[in-house]
């Protein structure tokens, strides 16, 4: 692929110390490397507790990491390191390049779907009527009718917030994309639809980073796979290269 | 004569902080006491942010805010904002006039209790002219209009306007205190436990209005709360303290999911647990 | 007041009058000391170079009772010479009691002449009003204020009210107006409406009728105000901005009086007072006597402030 390099993460390490269990550590990433391009999909697997979701919190800074560089390139060309960067740099590269989609739906409470789904844009600086109209557009693309767009997701199912949860992601897809398992509540419909739309932003030119126990949809969207063990990359390749069954069966298995 | 730039800041991350705190420090002496209410306090506040400061009572959270609004005199320390004298003399170096301008334009307060913030002798509508007379607006009509808009954008019924907030409830008598915040457009809103004293039904009302607000009309605002769920909602950056002092900083989903201090450990996980 | 008699201790101004049969040798040049008559006149300057300032000063016992104007008198008598045309009003009226012994003291502890004539006078003495007749350069308007804090009514800590003086913050005061205007529909202050000195102090004119504020504006004369009670002189020099307080779309107005004339002069354009008529009718005549008897008598009065 000749798409420009995105993100580089080198030696990423992250030690979680709790000081109320008697400061216990865990340490769930021991110096992790990759390098991603614009429009390239990498797909993250490996068994629970390897380290998965705290990979992306480190990279949207959610988790402050102990070690290690991530270094975006911006917008503007420059390169900044997300993991040492000043917390305005990360505030502001959420707004506008950077999106975390986790399993679970974080709305604001009483706020109607298609709200929670437009302030993304308004953020941005979209006009609010118009910010509704393409929030609605995508929400309807992923089967949530104009009557579930104005109730509040709180009162929702889980699938109908991963949903919501997807729309805003996708509704301006950002530069970078951060999936924690955003299908795992969606029935094979949901995810088809997911799917085209997260295709479609793969074409666009978003980067993704995406942790998914689905072997279709990986198969179908990422150029590469990355497997987690231990805190450690164990192998990196394309889809064909590894043996997905493997680490998605047993982490399915412990999910559920 | 009166012009009003109802100016969304757009945050962006080169912008200049719109407060500066630098080593805040206020102790309580009396003959055979000191008490250390806070102790070498410093952030910064940027245009269009909402800064969370959390802790539990006596941490010495309310009294930053009370220093910065100048209810009580900080006793060492600095605090520059943007737009007074170019942000290059601290406000608490300020006389007497100035200290006043900056609690009628530049700053707003928005206190626990209803009546520290609000005139209960003079009506809803009054309340929000006085800082609007402050800035010398001379026509009562358009006062009126002016009164009736924040009123309404903090949804109290404007029929109400000539009304004496006394005889509203608690959480009514909020929002007009929130109206006249907002009253004049300050640079900077100080929130202090603003939801803790109502009921919790109420609370909701009171805390989607002020979220609402920051979204629509991009307030940079300092909230003071006991309570991660609001600090949650409306915070883009958040401060622990814990006995006066600052134990832990960072992005307010950071402070919740990775707390870094021992303390603000336990204290996310009295919530979350 | 009841009349004193010859045998009473000399409490009373006439009692003073009577023991001394007149002869006042023994007394200072107008009642005061002279370091008394100083201090005044040094609060007096200062509140001159201070238009609308409240300049404290040591208020003196009088030989009239506190709340009769013993600040008005005090000023008079610091001022007032030998050379000097003396009149006293009180509401407009040269007649009344107070009026009459106020003036009367005064001429006899100076020897300064009395007049009721507004033209005539080099100092007038006043309770509640401005003559009608315009005023000169070479004339001294001196006012009796029962209370000259203007933000007593909604301030009343003494030292605050000063400091919001000192700070020019007077958006209570505005509030309050607002609140008025919210619950009359107007400005009520009826006697004694707040006035703006100069751009920065407001001040309390004493309790004049709307009628009388805008001839405090770029008058020739200078306007002195006394409060001997609360121990406070003030001043508006000649040439100095005096405005009532408004708002625009709420604009000061005088008193009217719609198709009323004065019985005595015949005039319309005065402030007219009420007084019981015969068979229960109402009696209007001008509160200034001094200007109805003028015009009566077929003088032109200049009353073009």
């Amino acid at each position: 692929m000749s798409a420009e390099p995105i993100l580089k993460v080198a030696d990423l390490e992250k030690e979680i110390v709790l000081h109320i269990l008697d400061d216990k550590q865990v340490a769930p990433l021991r110096g992790v490397s990759f390098d991603l391009a614009e429009g390239e999909f990498l797909g993250i697997v490996g068994p629970s507790g390897a380290g998965k979701s705290s990979l992306l919190k480190c990279l949207h800074r959610t988790y402050v990491a102990d070690g290690g560089r991530a270094e975006f390139r911006t917008e503007d060309g420059d390169w900044v390191d997300l993991l040492s960067t000043d917390e305005r740099t990360v505030l502001d590269l959420r707004r506008n390049e950077l999106y975390y989609a986790s399993q679970f739906l974080k709305a604001p409470p009483r706020v109607p779907a298609v709200d929670v789904v437009a302030s993304l844009l308004t953020a941005r600086g979209v006009e609010i009527d118009e910010a509704r109209a393409r929030s609605s557009e995508t929400l309807a693309r992923l089967n949530i009718d104009e009557e579930l767009q104005s109730s509040y997701p709180a009162l929702f199912s889980g699938g109908e917030q991963q949903r919501i949860n997807v729309a805003r992601a996708l509704v301006d897809p950002p530069r970078l994309l951060l999936l924690d398992e955003p299908t795992s509540a969606l029935d094979s419909e949901n995810r088809a639809r997911v799917l085209e739309l997260l295709l479609e932003a793969r074409k666009a030119g978003t980067a993704m980073i995406g942790i998914f126990h689905d072997i279709d949809m990986l198969q179908h969207l990422a150029d590469h796979v990355l497997v987690l063990e231990d805190g450690r990359v164990s192998q990196y390749g394309t889809p064909d290269d590894i043996d997905l069954p493997d680490y998605i069966d047993a982490a399915v298995a412990e999910f559920a | 004569m009166v012009a009003e730039q109802t100016q969304v800041p757009e945050p962006s991350a080169s912008s200049e902080p719109l407060l500066r705190v630098r080593d805040l420090t206020k102790i309580y002496e009396s003959p055979g006491q000191r008490i250390v209410a806070c102790e070498d306090v410093s952030f910064d506040v940027y245009p269009g942010e909402v800064l969370g400061i959390v802790g539990e009572s006596g941490s010495g959270k309310s009294t930053v805010l009370q220093c910065l609004f100048q209810d009580v005199e900080a006793t060492s320390g600095q605090a520059f904002l943007r737009s007074f004298e170019d942000g290059e003399r601290s406000i608490f170096d300020a006389d007497r006039r100035e200290r006043r301008e900056l609690r009628t334009h530049q700053m707003a307060m928005v206190y626990q209790n209803p009546r520290m913030g609000l005139n209960l002798m003079v009506t809803a509508g009054g309340n929000i002219a006085e800082r609007l007379l402050a800035a010398d607006w001379r026509r009562v009509d358009e006062i009126r209009d002016k009164a009736s808009d924040y009123l309404s954008r903090t949804e109290v019924p404007v029929d109400r306007m000539d009304d004496f907030p006394a005889f509203f409830s608690g959480g009514m008598q909020q929002r007009v205190q929130i109206a006249k915040a907002l009253a004049n457009n300050p640079e900077l809103v100080l929130l202090d436990e603003l939801t803790t004293g109502l009921d919790v039904s109420v609370q909701a009302g009171v805390l989607d209005l002020v979220r609402d607000i920051q979204r629509i009309y991009g307030m940079t605002a300092v909230i003071v709360s006991h309570d991660l769920g609001v600090i949650r909602l409306l915070a883009d950056r958040t401060l622990v303290m814990k006995d006066g002092h600052v134990v832990e900083s960072g992005l307010t989903d950071q402070i919740l999911e990775d707390p870094q201090h021992e303390y603000t450990q336990l204290l996310v996980n009295c919530v979350t647990n | 007041m009841a009349s004193a008699t010859t045998d009473r201790p000399s409490s009373s101004v006439r009692g003073l009058i009577a023991e001394r049969g007149g002869d006042f040798s023994g007394y200072s040049f107008a009642f005061l000391d002279d370091m008394a008559k100083r201090e005044i006149r040094r609060a007096t300057l200062k509140a001159v170079a201070i238009p609308g300032h409240q300049v404290p000063f040591g208020s003196r016992e009088m030989p009239i009772a506190r709340g009769w104007g013993t600040g008005g008198l005090q000023l008079t008598l610091s001022l007032v010479g030998s050379e000097d045309r003396v009149k006293v009003i009180d509401q407009g009226d040269d007649a009344s009691v107070n009026a009459v012994n106020l003036r009367r003291l005064v001429a006899q502890m100076t020897g300064a002449e009395e007049t009721l004539d507004t033209a005539e006078a080099t100092l007038i003495q006043t309770r509640h009003r401005i003559p009608e007749e315009v005023m000169r350069d070479d004339q001294i308007l001196i006012f009796q204020v029962p209370i000259p804090e203007p933000l007593r009514f909604i301030e009343r800590s003494v030292a605050v009210a000063r400091g919001m003086h000192a700070e020019q913050d007077y958006s209570r005061m505005w509030l309050a107006l607002y609140e008025d205007i919210v619950r009359r529909g107007e400005i009520s202050a009826g006697a004694g409406y707040p006035v703006m000195v100069n751009s920065r102090f407001i001040m309390a004119p004493s309790p004049i009728p709307r009628w009388d504020i805008p001839k405090l504006n770029q008058a020739d004369t200078l306007f002195l105000f006394g409060a001997g009670r609360e121990k406070r002189i003030y001043a508006v020099p000649p040439h100095t901005d005096v405005r009532p307080l408004e708002f625009e779309d709420y604009a000061f107005k005088t008193e009217e009086f719609d198709g009323l004339a004065c019985e005595v002069s015949g005039a319309t354009d005065v402030y007219l007072v009420e007084s019981p008529g015969e068979n229960g009718t109402s009696r209007w005549t001008a509160s200034d006597t001094n200007y109805a008897d003028k015009v009566a008598a077929g003088i032109e009065v200049n009353k073009q402030w």
